[in-house]
């Protein structure tokens, strides 16, 4: 054969192979969002139809105002924009602090944060449930989101001071012989110049507390106090076959982070692995 | 002098006090309480008694515990060599230059932004025996004559949810691995190519040792996540059917919040982490080695 056919061949299969492999991961997307369409009857009937016969919306408006769906994505809101902003705040303070300051003990506190990175979840749950029940914040907003702050910490630390450290210290140093006061030194030239780290840590923090579920599983009994990721599976726990229902408030659940994912697309893959490469 | 020191040492302090006070709060002195719980038969209401290293001996004699640590196992060991596989695999595709890659790239990545409880949710409406869509697939197929009872059937069910993890993850692996594969540069292939070596050769002798750290760390990440799967197991079976997916994470959590005994729980959370250390330390140690020509 003709190598230039041979080319075009091979050219061929690769895109099958990645339109096959693509269409299995978007395919289960699609069928949610189907099924949100659909009534009880048409979800059920065999065989069924990635494209709803006759689409309501009647899930939806259903979603929003029978089911407390409205109510547990408020929860996620509030319980993620706050960590998001509580992680942004105190780990740009730590991070700047660990890449341009120099103190005893820094290295071994700095490794200290790290640790925590390696330590799985489950371990800090239990005693983490005993201290918020004797602090009395069971079943509050503070009750998720201090934890999910601290939580957010080393990662985010970890993130920022690369960014700090790569800033020049000229820079630093012309601000400070203009008589520039410490905090304003971090305020309006560290922290403009970080911005893109601000970025990263920011949407890791809010994905985060939108989508974490044992702790809020663990943290909250009220059906008002729910957030959307836990509220979701009880409620699927309970009505085992409602999955129109269910798919519209999945739907309703994935649209935040998709939208995130789409705006902020360029924060989410260089940085995240650019310590780790290197090391 | 001291208004020279308070100077120096004030905006370190004060810069570092509210990261400080969140990591002992909520999370160092949570994981020593965790070892001091560990020591007592520990339910949250009525006695606390002293037992020593009872609940770390009980582990051992408990055969769901036993069952629970095989199939912790069997799920590490399975999905993190797939995912790295199949990861690398696509990034390696989109890396030949083809039109569409970053369509291609968010397509794959879809399933790694959306939540585990959301994704979990999808599979099980997907798996439902009756009127679930891959077994309707398999039967108009004629791949399978029955429907399977994937969710229900304990001696397939692990692999149910094990096949939900590695398609989770696929995304995740390859945004990784296409980031390393730009770190390698284009003259390494150029000199290989007037070299003679064929493309099996540049892939075994080029990309592979240079992608080693990126699989390094790679490794040690999936396995920490592997080791603490929770939510996509509690979403689908719960550990069930007859503990058939029950792992160390699923049956500690029962432990500690629905059979309150946190003292027995917290020795499964400390073993979980001695495992989940010694692991990524001895990973490191043996993927790390310094890349020779």
């Amino acid at each position: 054969m003709p190598p230039k056919i041979l080319r075009y061949l091979e050219g061929f299969f690769i895109y099958f192979i990645l339109l096959v492999g693509a269409w299995i991961m978007i395919f289960p997307f699609l069928w949610m969002v189907s099924t949100s369409f659909k009534n009880q009857y048409e979800a059920f009937s065999f065989p069924p139809s990635l494209i709803p016969q006759k689409p309501i919306l009647e899930n939806y408006v259903q979603a929003l105002t029978i089911v407390p769906f409205g109510r547990w994505f408020l929860n996620s809101f509030i319980v993620a924009s706050v960590t998001t902003f509580l992680v942004v705040v105190i780990s740009s303070l730590a991070g700047y602090i660990f890449a341009r300051k120099e103190f005893r003990w820094k290295e071994p506190l700095f490794y200290m944060f790290l640790m925590t990175l390696m330590i799985p979840g489950m371990v800090t749950i239990i005693p983490n449930f005993i201290l918020i029940r004797a602090l009395g914040l069971m079943d509050t907003y503070l009750g998720l989101i201090f934890p999910y702050t601290s939580w957010n910490l080393a990662m985010s630390i970890y993130i920022l001071r690369g960014f700090f450290s790569a800033i020049p210290r000229s820079i630093e140093d012309s601000a400070r012989i203009d008589g520039c006061s410490e905090l304003g030194i971090f305020l309006k030239i560290m922290l403009p110049l970080a911005k893109p780290g601000i970025a990263t840590i920011a949407i890791f923090s809010f994905l985060y507390g939108w989508d974490e579920f044992t702790w809020a599983l663990t943290a909250t009994s009220s059906s008002n106090m729910r957030t959307l990721a836990v509220g979701l599976a009880l409620f699927h726990g309970k009505y085992l076959t409602l999955w129109t229902l269910l798919s519209a408030g999945m739907v309703i659940a994935t649209i935040p982070p998709v939208i995130v994912f789409i705006l902020f697309q360029k924060y989410f893959i260089p940085n995240l692995m650019a310590g780790a490469v290197k090391g | 002098m001291a208004k020279l020191v308070a100077r120096s040492v004030s905006p370190i302090i004060l810069f570092l006090l509210p990261a400080l006070s969140f990591y002992f709060v909520f999370e160092l002195f949570p994981i020593f309480y965790s070892l001091y719980i560990s020591f007592f038969e520990w339910h949250i209401i009525g006695d606390v008694r002293f037992v020593g290293l009872e609940n770390y001996l009980k582990m051992f004699s408990d055969p769901v515990f036993i069952i629970a640590l095989r199939n912790t196992f069997i799920y590490t060991i399975v999905t993190v060599p797939i995912q790295i596989i199949l990861g690398l695999a696509i990034a390696l595709l989109l890396n030949q230059g083809i039109k569409g890659k970053v369509i291609f790239r968010a397509l794959y990545y879809i399933p790694v932004i959306t939540s585990w409880t959301v994704v979990s949710l999808i599979w099980k409406w997907i798996y439902d025996p009756v009127y679930g869509f891959l077994n309707y697939v398999l039967l108009s197929l004629g791949v399978i004559k029955e429907p399977i009872r994937w969710l229900q059937d304990p001696s397939i069910a692990l692999y149910a949810v094990m096949l939900v993890t590695i398609w989770k993850g696929i995304g995740w692996n390859m945004v990784i691995f296409l980031a390393g594969l730009q770190t390698i540069p284009q003259s390494l292939y150029d000199a290989a190519l007037i070299d003679g070596a064929n493309r099996w050769r540049r892939f075994r002798y080029i990309t592979l040792p240079l992608l080693r750290p990126v699989i390094a760390t790679v490794t040690v990440l999936l396995t920490i996540g592997a080791l603490n799967a929770f939510v996509q197991i509690y979403i689908l079976t719960a550990g069930g059917p007859l503990h058939s997916t029950e792992v160390i994470n699923t049956y500690l959590y029962k432990n500690a919040f629905s059979y309150l005994n946190f003292g027995y729980a917290s020795s499964m959370a400390l073993f979980l982490l001695t495992i989940t250390l010694t692991i990524s330390i001895i990973q490191r140690r043996i993927l790390s080695k310094r890349i020779e020509y």
